[in-house]
């Protein structure tokens, strides 16, 4: 065979060109810049600098930090509460019918973010109806203000991203071996304790992905900040946003992003973790 | 008659540390059934993409009718491969996988549906022409992947484990059908397994190989019965293997089973003896019998010498020992195969 | 748990998921401004909407920019599957974990880059830095999906092929791209939903005179409430339940992670 393959050298090149130009390089150009200076404009000047990291110890930003992580951290936990049940029911439910619930809960997954907290926002407006319906059936007097709460905020967040968690969740509990479950009903143990023992150790990396693809956007997600929270409950998004919008210091929003890069990486970290003891434990074996 | 049609000479093949094939040659003849046996790991699936054009050799060259074809990519080559793993195109059905390389030879269409047809007539499956691969099962996959290839109607077919997917009792009537169908087209078939009786039945010639390297080239009954090397007795077969003692005078003493038999000084030598050469005599040496079993139709029996070397005979003899009796056994001089293996060990 | 419950959960979850976009779409075609008081069923603001002539020149921004990013990304997509899993070098080990990076990295992070980035190129922000941002999340996902295909698929089929008479191109085109299109066509469909529903890169990176759909929903949004929003909403859920239902891409969202 000729050493030179035209279709191999065209593809390589091509794919190897496009991840450095639009991956590589992007990447790398957040991470340079937040160790610059800025100048009065808050544009970047070429000077080396550990300020912006410093900056980020500053108690404004601080709390607000510690403030998104803990909605993150809710908001991951609620959603994998409400996902973990649902794909466990849903993969046990005859083929067809599965079939059809998973479309509808993936359906939302494709449907436009911004619209669907918009849809959030019609709902639980103090005119909206589910402050009606309430004063109907005499539960309330006065409309509550559910809207421009921490607790809408949080509330919106898992109505984004509970198929997200969904999904990962739900792929690994059908890709589950079933002959495990048998066989720890076979040496005794009872349903809770299988759960405990083999399902839930097995499906661990699916629990992993989805927290993962929830977390960090909860971090981001700026909209729903500026929608639903009524710009009271301030994200790190919004913060990194401000950064290039309004407040205008280039080099501190890409040391903010380079923090944000670092929480995402963790949890990778965490996940690659996982997923190998639980790939030894089910004896994934190497072909020749 | 005895024409050259394939010639390999010094194909060397490294991949990474390991060597996969170093320094191969081998003539093989117009109309051959040549098979290449060996273990798993031992280079003869590399050599067999060696020959397709698939993999390109470290160094050495290959000759289809006295024409260098190394330096030609596969479609140029007039080989083709019936894959393991059968690599029919799922998205085609029968007739298309079948055609595809007629088409590419840009044959006339009425051509390519008589060719499919004669090539699915051979292959026992007319009428199947526009099944889904995936309606297909592993023995039909196994003929239409050997219909796709012969159609093309090759110098030489490569068949790369071709009945390793089926299941053995398939796999036994699928051995006869290659057979009949080498004859009936007189193609060349360089056949690979790891699979010894496979071998034995099939080939005109077999390629013993381990370790990237030829251990021996026989025909099935030369290397059945005078195996060159240790490990080709050990691999073909069960047999027994003495290994020479020195007793002095120039004599070595296989349990006193073989006399007079003579050897230059301080050379070792073992001998085989297949499992069926070994008789119940008078004559013969005293053995304990420690086991006996039956195994389609042969009775396998194993005894032990008064020196402790532990000898597995064959017998059609249905007559049963129990376990302990005493037996003489003897084997003649003439099934007793001496080896002179330097470089290897029992 | 018994069957009842378990029946009551799922219906619980798809209510919460399905019900405020239910009642936007029905609330689309009320007369009154409200989202509670039913006065009746009208069309006005669906005309309004498409009166708006910034609304439209939005809606054709935004579907310009999604089908020339899902072009060139199931292009460059299928190539890096095939570059990435087919044509192994010593430099795959090094390139494979950037195809991850994309799809693990917040989406703000990725839109202030390029927004960096251009404005340090003095690129004008419009239609081509909408591209350019847009495919940077768009073929990383087509090449997981399209991977998950390839390696489903028996890895010597090319190599049949060239046996067959097929050179490296006849190959390609014959067999590799028939034999990925399931997954090229999820794929598409894949980036043609993420960067038509894209909100926050692209209002990074959107220009003066240049801006998407979403991005324009957004700006309506922080006004305030509007029937209009609704009737916009509403067309917007239309097109994506459209898109998957007549793709359906269940199986490909499986393999994706």
């Amino acid at each position: 065979m000729k050493k030179s393959n035209s279709l191999k050298i065209f593809s390589t090149y091509t794919t190897y060109l496009f991840l450095i130009a639009f991956v590589l390089i992007p990447t790398l150009f957040i991470i340079v810049v937040s160790f610059l200076k800025a100048d009065s404009l808050g544009n970047i000047k070429l000077m080396f600098t550990f300020e912006n990291f410093k900056k980020l110890f500053d108690p404004v930003y601080l709390n607000i930090m510690v403030n998104s992580l803990k909605i993150a951290f809710i908001t991951t936990i609620s959603a994998l509460l409400l996902a973990y049940p649902l794909a466990y029911i849903i993969s046990k439910t005859g083929r067809k019918i599965q079939q059809a619930l998973f479309m509808l809960i993936i359906l939302p997954y494709w449907t436009n973010s911004l619209v669907r907290t918009y849809s959030f926002l019609i709902v639980l407006r103090s005119d909206g109806i589910i402050n009606k319906l309430l004063m109907m059936l005499g539960a309330i007097t006065e409309p509550l203000q559910l809207l421009y709460t921490e607790g809408a905020v949080i509330f919106a967040m898992i109505y984004l991203l509970l198929p997200v968690m969904f999904l990962p969740i739900y792929s690994s509990i059908t890709k589950l071996d079933f002959s495990f479950v048998e066989a720890s009903h076979d040496l005794g143990a009872n349903k809770f304790q299988t759960f405990l023992s083999v399902i839930l150790p097995l499906t661990i990396p699916g629990v992993m992905a989805g927290t993962i693809l929830v977390f960090t956007p909860c971090l981001g997600l700026f909209f729903i900040s500026d929608l639903i929270g009524g710009g009271k409950t301030v994200l790190l998004g919004n913060i990194i946003r401000d950064q290039f919008t309004s407040t205008r210091n280039l080099p501190f929003g890409s040391a903010l992003s380079v923090l944000m890069m670092l929480f995402a990486l963790f949890f990778i970290a965490i996940y690659y973790k996982t997923s190998y003891l639980s790939n030894t434990k089910t004896g994934e074996q190497n072909n020749e | 008659m005895e024409e050259t049609i394939l010639s390999i000479k010094n194909i060397k093949k490294t991949f990474g540390n390991t060597t996969a094939i170093s320094d191969f040659n081998l003539d093989i003849k117009r109309g051959e059934f040549i098979t290449i046996l060996g273990p798993s790991g031992c280079g003869k699936t590399t050599l067999l993409r060696i020959i397709a054009g698939l993999e390109t050799p470290d160094s050495g060259q290959i000759f289809l009718d006295d024409i260098n074809i190394s330096e030609l990519p596969p479609e140029k080559r007039n080989v083709n491969t019936v894959f393991q793993n059968f690599a029919l195109f799922p998205h085609m059905n029968v007739f298309e996988n079948i055609a595809y390389g007629l088409k590419l030879k840009k044959f006339k269409k009425d051509e390519i549906k008589t060719l499919v047809s004669d090539a699915l007539e051979l292959v026992k499956l007319t009428g199947y022409e526009n099944r889904r691969i995936t309606q297909l099962s592993g023995g039909q996959k196994q003929r239409v992947a050997i219909a796709r290839a012969i159609v093309l109607k090759p110098e030489v077919l490569l068949l790369d484990e071709p009945l390793g997917a089926l299941d053995y009792k398939l796999r036994l009537s699928m051995q006869t059908e290659l057979k009949k169908i080498q004859m009936t087209l007189n193609t060349t078939f360089v056949y690979i397994t790891h699979d010894q009786d496979e071998a034995l039945n099939l080939s005109d010639r077999i390629v013993l190989m381990s370790n990237a390297t030829i251990e021996q080239i026989a025909t099935p009954d030369e290397i059945y019965k005078t195996p060159k090397t240790l490990f080709a007795a050990k691999f073909i077969g069960e047999p027994n293997i003495l290994k020479g003692l020195h007793i002095g005078d120039n004599q070595y003493d296989f349990s006193v089973l073989i006399q007079n038999f003579n050897l230059s000084e301080n050379e070792e030598v073992f001998a085989v003896i297949r499992p069926e050469s070994l008789k119940i005599s008078d004559d013969g040496i005293n053995a304990t019998v420690i086991d006996q079993s039956v195994k389609g139709g042969v009775v396998i029996t194993n005894v032990i010498l008064k020196n402790g070397t532990v000898l597995r005979m064959h017998s059609f003899d249905t007559k049963p020992y129990a376990v302990g009796d005493n037996i003489n056994i003897l084997c003649s001089n003439k099934d007793v195969h001496y080896i002179v293996d330097k470089s290897k060990d029992i | 748990m018994n069957k009842f419950f378990k029946t009551l959960y799922i219906t619980i979850i798809l209510l919460f998921l399905y019900f405020p976009l239910i009642i936007v779409a029905v609330y689309s075609f009320n007369s009154t401004k409200s989202t509670t008081l039913w006065g009746g069923v009208t069309f006005d603001w669906y005309i309004k909407l498409f009166s708006n002539k910034s609304i439209i020149s939005a809606l054709l921004n935004s579907i310009l920019l999604t089908v020339i990013v899902t072009v060139l990304s199931v292009i460059l997509g299928t190539l890096g599957s095939i570059a990435l899993n087919r044509f192994k070098t010593k430099l795959t080990k090094i390139f494979f974990p950037l195809v991850y990076l994309p799809v693990l990295t917040p989406e703000i992070i990725v839109g202030i880059a390029f927004l960096q980035i251009f404005s340090m190129l003095d690129l004008k922000f419009g239609l081509a830095t909408l591209i350019l941002s847009h495919i940077s999340f768009c073929v990383p996902f087509v090449m997981i999906v399209v991977s998950a295909r390839l390696n489903s698929l028996q890895n010597n089929l090319e190599e049949a092929a060239r046996d067959l008479g097929a050179s490296v191109w006849q190959a390609f085109f014959h067999i590799t791209i028939p034999e990925l299109l399931p997954g090229i066509i999820s794929g598409a469909a894949l980036a043609f939903i993420m960067s038509f529903d894209d909100v926050i890169i692209s209002f990074f990176m959107s220009g003066a005179t240049v801006t998407t759909l979403p991005v324009k929903v957004y700006s309506m949004m922080k006004v305030g409430v509007s029937p209009e929003i609704n009737a916009l909403s509403t067309i917007v859920l239309l097109i994506t339940f459209v898109c998957v239902i007549v793709i359906n891409v269940k199986k490909p969202t499986k393999n994706l992670l």
